[in-house]
């Protein structure tokens, strides 16, 4: 019995280690493994090229990656979620589904500028972070920047939340948070999803939408903007992507290579950024004043309180950007409070 | 004439040319300017708009269009300096110039994909270095196609159509569009940026409006549908991306510039409907082999061959490791081999 046993022992042993040589040896069978994008516009779409770009890199890692497109978030999402991928490029919003504390990243206001951001980022790649990464056998391997998200309106008199009141909202409906705000505030949610959003708004059916720089020229949404409306200069939220993984797919250790290979990826990332918001016409921009800005830093973080409590977003994960705010402007009222 | 008349004359003479001489020494690179290199200019935009362009359409040879192109562009673009900028033909030459640096990041792709297949990352990752430069290089030369279009005229996609008196303006205005749409398909590949207007789409689609859809072998219509499978929420209600791509397809086979292929097969390769592709590519080397290509634009349809045959051999690669086999374009490796030839009972011979 005890031989049977010691045999198993060495059974094991030799199995792991075959395993792990496998994981990281080029020249032995790399393991297939599906990754599923979700790029708006699909195969010749930037996200699917820049994940392209990834392949040679998990080959040495020991990982083929067969990348497979979809212009649908949801079926994309759902397909990973049935394993029929074994990977999946989605946006921070409908990753919270797998990781409560990454999609809650992009919550309400929470980010209010680019080097927050590139601080939140740089801390959840150290080696450490990789607990808060995991939730099951979910792995996020990797946030990629996608930029602030603004809010656009037809008419630039509407430069107050009061005067939102009633006005109709495009809306991403599957995101409770989204919801949430948009009624806070006294506006109407229309349903609305990333394929059909800048129609709505371009051809009036509603007065605002909310959208990241990176859409406003292609989707032409300045169509809409234009004559008298503007683009509200106030960070809404940060949007991003996030690579999530079924863990047990991938070798050991994987998830924190992507996670470093993305990292060096974010100058790219806010090129795109940088050079679509440049894009923005200076006399589209509305200017909202110092003290106002204040007052929507005050609402929304009343907001991502109760959505916490309800449920929404994760308490930790507010908490860390609490403090990354509080590192570059120590001065805020929100630093002695700890409400986050 | 008396002598005293003849010595005048003379002296008339002499004034006349010492007049001149003098004026060319001080003016010398004016007059240069504007008597010898405008008029060499004016004669060699001519010559191209009039003769080169149809001669070369007529030809089939994609590389030696693509060389003229490569190695002419600087000579007759620089003829902008001392006359009027020869940019509908600009449009052309660049277009076509990006065209090479495509044919380039082609060969680097299928490299890229035999090293992914051989699990060869290193080769990989190079190939695809070398692949992306190229594309921008190629982004770069159709971006400047289309700012050719634009500075000839104006921007394309507004409230109304330029006047396309012409057949050359109205195929340099197709041209363009093309040239644009390739600038932003180019660059998105290459993972760069190199400032292509993300709007480029959405005015093609409208611009394409411009041209007669009969005259142009379906390719108007083809452009519009194209964009509305590659752009999130532009194909308009009730209309049918796919149903317009099919339609002009006809209309390319029949006229026998088959340039809609391309654009169909793009358009599917974007939505990732793979069973559409191989159709597109199947319909495609059917139709050149049942009927040459239309003499006068010989250069359109080799053109479309290339890009539906780059498609072919990147499918190729991916699965089997080489490109399309030689007279293989149509057919796929894992295509059933039906064959009606009866055969033999062998069990009497053995």
């Amino acid at each position: 019995m005890k031989q049977i046993q010691q045999r198993i022992k060495a059974a094991a042993v030799v199995a792991a280690s075959t395993a792990a040589f496998a994981s990281f040896n080029v020249n032995a069978d790399a393991l297939d493994r599906k990754f599923c994008i979700f790029d708006p516009i699909g195969n010749n779409g930037p996200l699917f090229n820049v994940m392209k770009s990834a392949k040679p890199a998990a080959l040495k890692w020991g990982v083929n990656l067969e990348l497979s497109a979809y212009t649908d978030e949801k079926i994309a999402s759902e397909d990973f979620k049935a394993g029929q991928c074994d990977a999946v490029l989605l946006t921070g919003t409908r990753a919270r589904e797998y990781n409560k504390f990454t999609g809650s990243l992009e919550a309400l206001g929470a980010i209010p500028g680019d080097q927050e951001m590139q601080m939140i980022l740089q801390t959840l790649n150290q080696p450490k972070a990789s607990q808060l990464m995991t939730s099951g056998n979910y792995e996020i391997a990797g946030i990629l920047p996608a930029g602030a998200i603004y809010l656009f309106l037809r008419d630039r008199n509407i430069n107050s939340v009061e005067k939102l009141q009633g006005k109709k909202i495009a809306t991403l409906d599957y995101d409770q948070a989204s919801l949430t705000m948009v009624r806070h505030v006294g506006a109407s949610v229309v349903g609305a999803s990333s394929a059909n959003f800048a129609g709505k708004f371009n051809n009036g059916s509603v007065d605002a939408a909310y959208a990241p720089a990176v859409a406003y020229t292609p989707l032409e949404l300045y169509k809409g903007v234009s004559p008298d409306g503007g683009v509200f200069d106030y960070k809404l939220a940060q949007m991003n992507f996030q690579i999530v993984i079924h863990q047990d797919k991938f070798p050991s250790g994987f998830g924190q290579k992507v996670r470093e290979y993305s990292a060096a990826r974010y100058t790219e990332a806010y090129e795109i950024v940088s050079t679509a918001e440049a894009e923005i016409k200076p006399e589209h921009w509305m200017r909202p004043k110092k003290e106002e800005v204040e007052g929507y830093d005050k609402l929304l973080r009343e907001v991502r309180i109760s959505l916490r409590d309800e449920g929404v977003y994760d308490g930790k994960a507010l908490k860390l950007m609490r403090k990354v705010r509080c590192k570059t402007n120590p001065q805020n009222a929100e630093c002695a409070e700890n409400r986050e | 004439m008396s002598q005293a008349a003849f010595n005048n004359k003379r002296k008339g003479i002499i004034k006349l040319v010492t007049i001149t001489m003098v004026t060319f020494v001080f003016s010398g690179c004016s007059m240069i300017n504007h008597m010898i290199y405008k008029t060499t200019g004016m004669v060699l935009q001519g010559y191209t708009e009039e003769h080169i362009v149809p001669f070369t359409l007529e030809q089939d040879d994609l590389e030696m269009g693509c060389a003229l192109s490569e190695a002419t562009t600087p000579l007759l673009m620089s003829f902008g300096r001392v006359t009027a900028s020869p940019d509908q033909i600009g449009t052309m030459l660049y277009l076509s110039a990006g065209t090479c640096e495509e044919q380039r990041a082609l060969e680097d792709e299928l490299r890229y994909l035999r090293a992914i297949k051989e699990q060869r990352p290193d080769e990989a990752e190079d190939a695809l270095i070398a692949q992306k430069r190229h594309l921008v290089k190629a982004a770069k030369r159709q971006f400047e196609g289309w700012n050719r279009l634009v500075a000839h005229y104006g921007e394309p996609g507004g409230a109304e159509c330029p006047e396309l008196d012409n057949e050359f303006d109205q195929f340099i205005w197709l041209a363009g569009l093309l040239s644009g749409l390739q600038s932003l398909n180019s660059e998105i590949q290459s993972t760069s940026t190199i400032g292509v207007p993300k709007n480029i789409a959405a005015k093609v689609e409208r611009a394409a409006g411009c041209l007669e859809d009969d005259a142009w072998w379906g390719a108007p219509m083809a452009l519009k549908a194209t964009v509305w499978a590659m752009l999130p929420g532009a194909e308009p209600q009730g209309e049918s991306a796919w149903e317009r791509l099919e339609a002009a397809d006809k209309k390319g086979i029949k006229a026998r510039v088959r340039l809609t292929h391309v654009l169909h097969a793009l358009a599917a390769y974007t939505k990732g409907d793979m069973e559409r592709v191989r159709n597109v590519i199947r319909a495609h080397a059917e139709a050149i082999q049942k009927k040459p290509a239309r003499p006068t634009h010989r250069l359109i349809d080799a053109i479309a061959t290339y890009n539906i045959q780059a498609l072919s051999d990147r499918l190729w690669t991916q699965n089997t490791g080489h490109r399309t086999p030689v007279g293989g374009l149509g057919t796929f490796w894992d295509d059933k081999k039906e064959s009606n030839v009866e055969t033999i009972e062998l069990d009497d011979f053995l």
